[in-house]
């Protein structure tokens, strides 16, 4: 099997999953990321211990054919490609959580990246992982890959998200990004 | 000769034929019992099997057998009316299919209906066909098994069976030990792809775009239509567009260089985007200009009106146009001697005369230069040209062009001096 993905533009389970299913060529839908859940432990930089747990059945009740768990040692990746100049900008309208960052980063960037794999820098210079709800208020953030995650050598891994404010919302475009369909209303 | 049966007999076969019937289409397998039961050779064009009509006290299914008068293969007989017929379906619950789960190893665990039935065909060898079975999709949620049930019209099966639930392999024997994931052969794979950007610009009302874009073409910083263009989508998209002099790390359009310009080709372009839009221009970014983009970035547009040798001509330039340069005296004397099958190309004196168009026309030029022009006629004007407005005497110099790639094809230019 010969397919090469593209790092960044696939989850991070999925590219665990690939990964393996290319070294052992097998297809990648034997093992596909929704039979299994993902924990990451820190080596060292360059270095992460995946664990891959078998799942009673998908979360859409299909139930999954494999059983137990598995740890595999991955070696991480150095984001040469995202250097720390990058900066990747994001239309911005109000009210904008990091989920829709995120998705919005995917959607115009390819850069598919959950939450809980990257780390915001504050303004005392502290580091923390934002839920997907949280709501930045700051025009530009630092970011990098956190410990906690499997591709990317931390120490090499800062880009920075730049939300470019919008004075007016555009609805369409806001909900082109969020993608989902999640907007819903009521009248009581 | 017409004959009239009424069987009901027990049939006890020899392993041989029973092994052999089992092979056997439902229908014809009710007719190969019955004509071991009734010692004749009734073939299933001779005679039609009845739905089961219900069991006997013995519990065989009991069907017609129905002669349709049809003569037989030799031209002779032939068989009418009916004979009732008893025989022991087979019960799936007998047949041999593996309950541990194995036998969803081959098909996975979530096969369709069919690809069910043709397992249990594959393995058993009987004759049957979905319509032997009550149709029932494989539920992977459900953990009490797969059970495939006889549909109550089956002529060959009856009852059920528990197919199990698919197998579930080790993870942990299933990986190779040793085996250790890397990331770093994906090193260089990271950067800009315009392939899988959702961004398709849309330039059908653009026109003098289209004209512009031919084969080679290069964007340039003058290039403020196109640009802008491109612009208003790229922010639409949120995709950062730039057309800059300095290399940058996401996409910078400057010299990105047209290398397809025509129908939408089956195997490269998105015919689906749009409807109506049936040609494309691909552009490739410059490696020096942005060097991290992959890919190349497309703009789509519909012909609706495609330029027509007639229709299309170029521009008509003078030289109260480019007077705003300081070289207009050089102009006009160039143009002058310009002989007839002079041909105009980017080097040269000619360079000079891209400069001065460029200031004045922006976009086109460099466009039709790329193409090759050539003198036709340089003379005083004729009275099929038109004079700009406040000259009295003009000469003009006719262009035409050499070569016209990807069907843009352009009548004469004609410059005033």
């Amino acid at each position: 099997m010969s397919t090469i993905i593209d790092l960044l533009a696939v989850s991070q389970e999925e590219a665990v999953m690939r990964d393996i299913a290319q070294r052992m060529a097998i297809s990648y839908d034997v093992i596909h990321p929704r039979f299994f859940s993902f924990s990451y432990t820190h080596v060292d930089d360059s270095r992460v211990t995946v664990q891959i747990r078998s799942r009673a059945q998908t979360v859409d009740g299909e139930k999954s054919p494999w059983i137990n768990d598995r740890a595999i040692q991955f070696n991480r990746a150095t984001l040469r490609g995202l250097a720390s100049q990058r900066v990747m900008n994001v239309n911005w309208v109000s009210g904008m959580a990091v989920e829709h960052i995120l998705r919005a980063l995917k959607l115009t960037h390819n850069f598919n990246v959950s939450a809980s794999e990257i780390e915001w820098q504050q303004t005392d210079g502290t580091w923390v992982t934002f839920a997907e709800s949280y709501r930045p208020v700051a025009k530009t953030w630092a970011c990098r890959f956190s410990k906690a995650q499997a591709r990317f050598v931390p120490s090499t891994s800062q880009f920075s998200i730049a939300l470019a404010a919008t004075t007016r919302l555009d609805l369409g475009e806001y909900l082109r990004l969020i993608a989902a369909g999640t907007i819903t209303g009521a009248l009581s | 000769m017409p004959a009239y049966f009424f069987v009901k007999r027990t049939i006890i076969m020899s392993e041989f034929y029973a092994a052999r019937a089992t092979r056997l289409p439902p229908k014809e397998f009710v007719l190969f019992l019955f004509n071991y039961a009734s010692d004749l050779n009734i073939n299933g064009y001779e005679a039609d099997v009845s739905d089961p009509l219900g069991k006997d006290a013995q519990g065989r299914t009991m069907v017609y057998i129905k002669g349709n008068g049809q003569d037989g293969p030799n031209g002779d007989g032939g068989f009418i009316g009916k004979a009732e017929f008893a025989y022991y379906r087979t019960n799936l619950a007998n047949i041999k299919l593996p309950v541990d789960g194995s036998f969803w190893d081959v098909i996975g665990s979530q096969p369709s209906f069919y690809e069910i039935v043709d397992e249990v065909i594959r393995r058993t060898q009987f004759g049957c066909s979905v319509a032997d079975f009550i149709p029932t999709e494989m539920r992977t949620d459900n953990l009490t098994g797969y059970v495939l049930k006889a549909d109550p019209k089956s002529l060959r099966f009856e009852g059920q069976v528990n197919l199990g639930v698919p197998r579930r392999a080790n993870i942990d024997q299933f990986i190779p030990a040793g085996l250790t994931g890397s990331f770093t052969q994906y090193n260089g794979m990271f950067d800009l792809n315009l392939s899988r950007i959702p961004i398709n610009y849309d330039i059908t009302e653009y026109p003098d775009v289209i004209k512009q874009l031919v084969k080679g073409y290069k964007i340039k910083t003058t290039d403020v239509v196109l640009f802008n263009l491109m612009l208003v989508q790229a922010a639409y998209s949120g995709l950062p567009l730039t057309n800059n002099t300095t290399p940058k790390d996401l996409l910078n359009v400057y010299q990105a260089e047209v290398i397809y310009h025509g129908p939408l080709r089956a195997d490269a372009d998105d015919k689906h985007l749009f409807e109506s839009r049936d040609r494309v221009v691909e552009l490739r970014p410059s490696a020096t200009y942005a060097p991290r983009a992959q890919g190349t970035l497309k703009l789509y547009y519909a012909s609706e009106t495609p330029p027509t040798p007639v229709q299309a001509s170029l521009p008509i330039y003078t030289l109260n146009m480019l007077s705003t340069t300081a070289s207009g005296t050089a102009q006009a004397d160039f143009w002058s001697k310009c002989v007839v099958g002079k041909l105009l190309d980017q080097q040269g004196t000619a360079g000079v005369i891209a400069t001065a168009f460029q200031a004045a026309f922006g976009i086109t030029y460099d466009a039709i230069l790329k193409q090759g022009l050539k003198v036709t006629y340089n003379g005083p004007a004729r009275p099929s040209d038109q004079v700009p407005a406040g000259k009295t005497t003009c000469n003009v110099c006719e262009l035409s062009v050499v070569d016209a790639p990807n069907d843009f094809i352009y009548g004469p230019g004609k410059v005033y001096y």
